[in-house]
């Protein structure tokens, strides 16, 4: 048997967990907890492709490119050790694709006191859960609810150009992100329509997934 | 033949400085042959009578002298037409002066203006010329000169008065000067008429070829520089640094695009296998831990699933979730309990009734997958290293590539700039170029045409040459013969032609000049002939009278049996006392040459002092035991002494003519008696009176 050694070690793990506690944490003021591991993945994925929009630090600029829709496979042992000292619970355990085990996350009881202290002392705190909670009403009244397999649809994921088992590069030796290129089309195009309007282009984005998935 | 003037008479008219007596207003005075003496003291006009002897001769017109000959264009310059006028208080409007001269077979009368040297009238062997304009005078005047001299131009009798006649104040040297000897003797020899004429046209001419050559020389070398600058520029220079310096860098520029890519390919293909790893590590452990909750399930029915969910990660490798332990030790010993049947949590023993139905750890499915992982974990770690290397390698080639392209920006927009002045600079070039071969071609005939005169030239000077070379013999017995008894040391003449070139280029044509060089015996050494061809290494004296017996031989040689005429300033000026009976001796010789001569004037202006250079000129030394000490032996053609009854009439007395100084007003008796002293040593005739 082999344990996984430090090289394996999360870059930017605090990060991570700081982005997974907000977003659980604003998930829960919806009512929508537990969320699902797809689900949380899924979320983590838009705002790092759409940081850009919010003025926000995105984590990571690349996800690999296996499975209906992203994953950080490395980020999931910290959310997982987040429930396991007390910030998160696991409210549930299922059996999701391939029936494998997957865990639901609730925000545990030092979770929230964790939450009003970061957004109390950072900005970019603020920003992040601003954005999170954008995504997170945006993409779980509607499509999330029922589907976290936005990879056909996502137009950074579902590049065709890249293969599956090839990593999909949206800011992190590049700087093709489709994601952003199709939010901001669709606020300059509804901008024509109607110019006084404020648009959001992360909610556009997540429009366009919610009709794109129910295409599929 | 060449005819020398022989003045006979001078008259000055209304000029305040010659005031004469109430008897005989102005100055009129008869040279007669022989021995003439202008007596004066400091300051009664002797300097200004003999200037005005020349000029009425010259006219407003001479040669440049001494240093300012050399190798200067032959022409006459023009002298201070208002020299005399500035002495006049009454700006000398009326003042005339009047020289009657012979010149060969004619009779010369000359009148001109001291207030600007004009010819107002001019008669020639009594027939005077209709009053004209002054310059159409001076032009009949100089025609009728060069027409009864048997000289080819005026320029070349106011050279030969200048360099032979008239020994004044500036002391003109013939002997020491080699440039002025040549032009004398080339006047003197041969034929007087068109070769003279060609020989001065061809001295200027290349006088002038050579300064053309060399003006034009200066720009051709001055552009020649500035050609070679620019195609510098062009060619060798700036331009193909700068455009190699670029080839360079675009060369690194594409290595380091190659390098930059092939990084990034490895870093790609890195960041993939590792990504792709941590996916099959994941899914591993999620199978795994799959598996393991069911063997938990049915081990541990009362464990709820997140405490299941927990160990099963931990089984599957994953560590301990709740403190993060990841060791190979934490692992084995939740392990081993489980091994043992024991709770992993506590060490409790495990009811019998719980046993699973299949052992987890023991199956072959489990192990392998555990391999897997185990191997994919490997791989990861593996590769963390290269990527990182491969980042920092791609983040340094790009740095280095954003410098390169920096300097390569750099280089090319210094080409530009140099590229948008090429055209100006080739422009300058092709300009410089065409006016480098006109200028070079104008070198070349200048060239080809100083050759052309150097042929002629050459032929004049050789010819010229070989005549003073014929007569160089008598030149030289007739040098000796004057120069004997006046200095202390043997003195020869030797014919020594200069050869040199003309102007100032070197490697040009070589011409021979005429040139007599004279030659003393040393003090030292009395049996060695040593020559002295240096001005310098002769005293003032010796010099003098060296030259004064050249200018005799000439003259001698040039008018054999014509009357000819010297006139000197002061010759006592720098003599001492055994020298000036010996000094004058020559001068009687000269003056008073036979072979029908007899008509030889010699002109010297003396001062009343105790030198005795008067009476020595008449023949007269009064003191003739130091005479007989000094003079070596008495000559054969020695003339005898001057009656004292004749005296008066070689006398122009400026005591009685001129003006009186303040001094001579105060002094006059004294003046007076040293004058009659001098004139007549030997005693006052019954009705001498000056």
């Amino acid at each position: 048997m082999s344990m996984a050694t430090a090289s394996s070690r999360l870059d930017s793990a605090g990060m991570w967990k700081a982005w997974v506690v907000l977003c659980i944490a604003e998930a829960r003021r919806m009512g929508l907890t537990p969320v699902a591991t797809s689900q949380l993945h899924v979320i983590l994925y838009l705002a790092n492709t759409l940081a850009d929009l919010f003025y926000v630090t995105r984590v990571r600029g690349r996800v690999l490119k296996r499975g209906d829709y992203p994953f950080f496979p490395d980020v999931q042992r910290e959310v997982d050790r987040l429930a396991f000292t007390g910030v998160l619970v696991i409210e549930h355990v299922e059996f999701g694709a391939k029936g494998q085990m997957a865990a639901h996350y609730g925000l545990g009881p030092q979770g929230a006191e964790i939450c009003k202290a970061m957004l109390a002392h950072s900005g970019e705190a603020q920003r992040t859960a601003r954005l999170l909670r954008e995504l997170v009403s945006a993409c779980f009244g509607r499509f999330l609810n029922a589907r976290a397999d936005i990879g056909a649809v996502d137009a950074n994921y579902g590049n065709a150009a890249v293969a599956l088992g090839e990593v999909v590069d949206f800011s992190e030796w590049n700087i093709d992100n489709k994601n952003v290129e199709v939010a901001r089309y669709l606020i300059d195009h509804l901008r024509k329509l109607r110019p006084d309007a404020q648009r959001d282009g992360v909610r556009l984005y997540c429009d366009y997934l919610d009709r794109a998935m129910a295409e599929t | 033949m060449i005819n020398f003037p022989v003045l006979t008479r001078v008259r000055v008219l209304d000029f305040a400085m010659y005031a004469g007596t109430d008897a005989k207003p102005g100055l009129d005075h008869i040279f007669v042959p022989g021995v003439n003496v202008i007596v004066g003291i400091n300051g009664l006009g002797k300097t200004t009578l003999l200037t005005m002897l020349l000029r009425a001769l010259t006219g407003a017109t001479d040669v440049p002298g001494n240093d300012d000959l050399g190798d200067r264009r032959r022409r006459i310059v023009p002298a201070d037409r208002f020299w005399f006028r500035r002495r006049a208080p009454d700006d000398a409007v009326n003042a005339k002066v009047t020289i009657w001269f012979s010149l060969g077979d004619h009779e010369f009368e000359v009148t001109r203006s001291l207030a600007n040297l004009d010819v107002v009238e001019l008669s020639v062997d009594q027939q005077p010329f209709p009053t004209a304009r002054g310059n159409e005078m001076e032009a009949t005047y100089r025609d009728q000169v060069v027409a009864a001299s048997g000289l080819s131009s005026f320029e070349d009798f106011v050279f030969l008065i200048r360099y032979i006649v008239f020994y004044l104040e500036d002391r003109r040297s013939l002997v020491w000067d080699a440039a002025a000897q040549g032009d004398v003797l080339g006047i003197l020899v041969g034929d007087h008429g068109e070769r003279r004429g060609q020989y001065v046209d061809l001295f200027n001419e290349l006088l002038s070829k050579d300064s053309e050559y060399r003006n034009v020389h200066a720009v051709v070398y001055k552009r020649r520089k500035e050609f070679d600058k620019q195609t510098s520029t062009i060619e060798g220079g700036q331009i193909e640094r700068l455009v190699q310096l670029v080839e360079e860098r675009r060369k690194d520029l594409k290595a380091l695009i190659v390098r930059k890519n092939e990084l990034a390919q490895t870093r790609d293909q890195l960041r993939e296998q590792m990504e792709n790893r941590r996916q099959e590590i994941h899914e591993g452990r999620a199978a795994l831990a799959t598996q393991l909750n069911n063997f938990y399930e049915s081990f541990f029915p009362q464990l709820d699933s997140p405490a299941r969910y927990l160990l099963a990660y931990f089984e599957a490798g994953a560590g301990c979730l709740v403190c993060g332990t990841q060791t190979p030790e934490a692992t084995e010993r939740v392990t081993s309990k489980l091994y043992m049947n024991t709770c992993p949590v506590c060490g409790s023993p495990i009811e019998e009734g719980h046993r699973p139905a299949n052992d987890p750890h023991a199956g072959e499915e489990i192990e392998q997958q555990r391999e897997g992982i185990a191997a994919a974990e490997a791989d990861l770690a593996a590769m963390e290293q290269p990527l990182r290397g491969a980042e920092q390698g791609y983040s340094s080639t790009a740095a280095e590539l954003v410098s390169i392209t920096s300097q390569l920006a750099s280089l090319e927009g210094q080409l530009k700039a140099l590229g948008d002045s090429l055209p100006n600079v080739i422009e300058r070039r092709d300009e410089l170029n065409k006016t480098l071969i006109t200028f070079e071609a104008a070198l070349n005939q200048l060239e080809v045409e100083r050759i052309e005169l150097a042929g002629q030239f050459r032929q004049l000077t050789e010819a010229i040459d070989q005549e003073v070379r014929a007569i160089s013999g008598q030149i030289e017995q007739a040098f000796a013969k004057y120069i004997r008894g006046f200095l202390a040391e043997q003195c020869e003449i030797k014919y020594t032609p200069r050869v040199r070139r003309l102007g100032q280029r070197a490697n040009t044509d070589l011409f021979t000049f005429p040139h007599f060089i004279p030659a003393l015996t040393s003090g030292v050494h009395r049996n060695i002939t040593t020559v002295r061809e240096a001005g310098q290494s002769v005293s003032e004296s010796q010099k003098e009278f060296i030259d004064l017996a050249f200018r005799m031989a000439l003259l001698e040689l040039a008018a054999p049996n014509a009357p000819t005429m010297l006139i000197l300033e002061t010759p006592e000026a720098s003599l001492d006392s055994v020298f000036v009976p010996r000094a004058a001796d020559l001068l009687r010789r000269f003056a008073t040459r036979l072979n029908g001569a007899h008509e030889t004037r010699l002109i010297a202006s003396s001062n009343v002092n105790r030198e005795q250079m008067i009476p020595a000129l008449f023949g007269a030394y009064p003191d003739q035991r130091f005479y007989g000490q000094v003079v070596d032996e008495t000559a054969i053609d020695m003339p005898p002494m001057i009656p004292i009854a004749e005296r008066a009439s070689h006398v122009l007395d400026l005591l009685t003519i001129a003006v009186p100084t303040r001094a001579l007003e105060r002094f006059r008796a004294a003046y007076e008696e040293e004058r009659d002293q001098a004139i007549y040593p030997d005693g006052q005739p019954g009705n001498a009176q000056a």
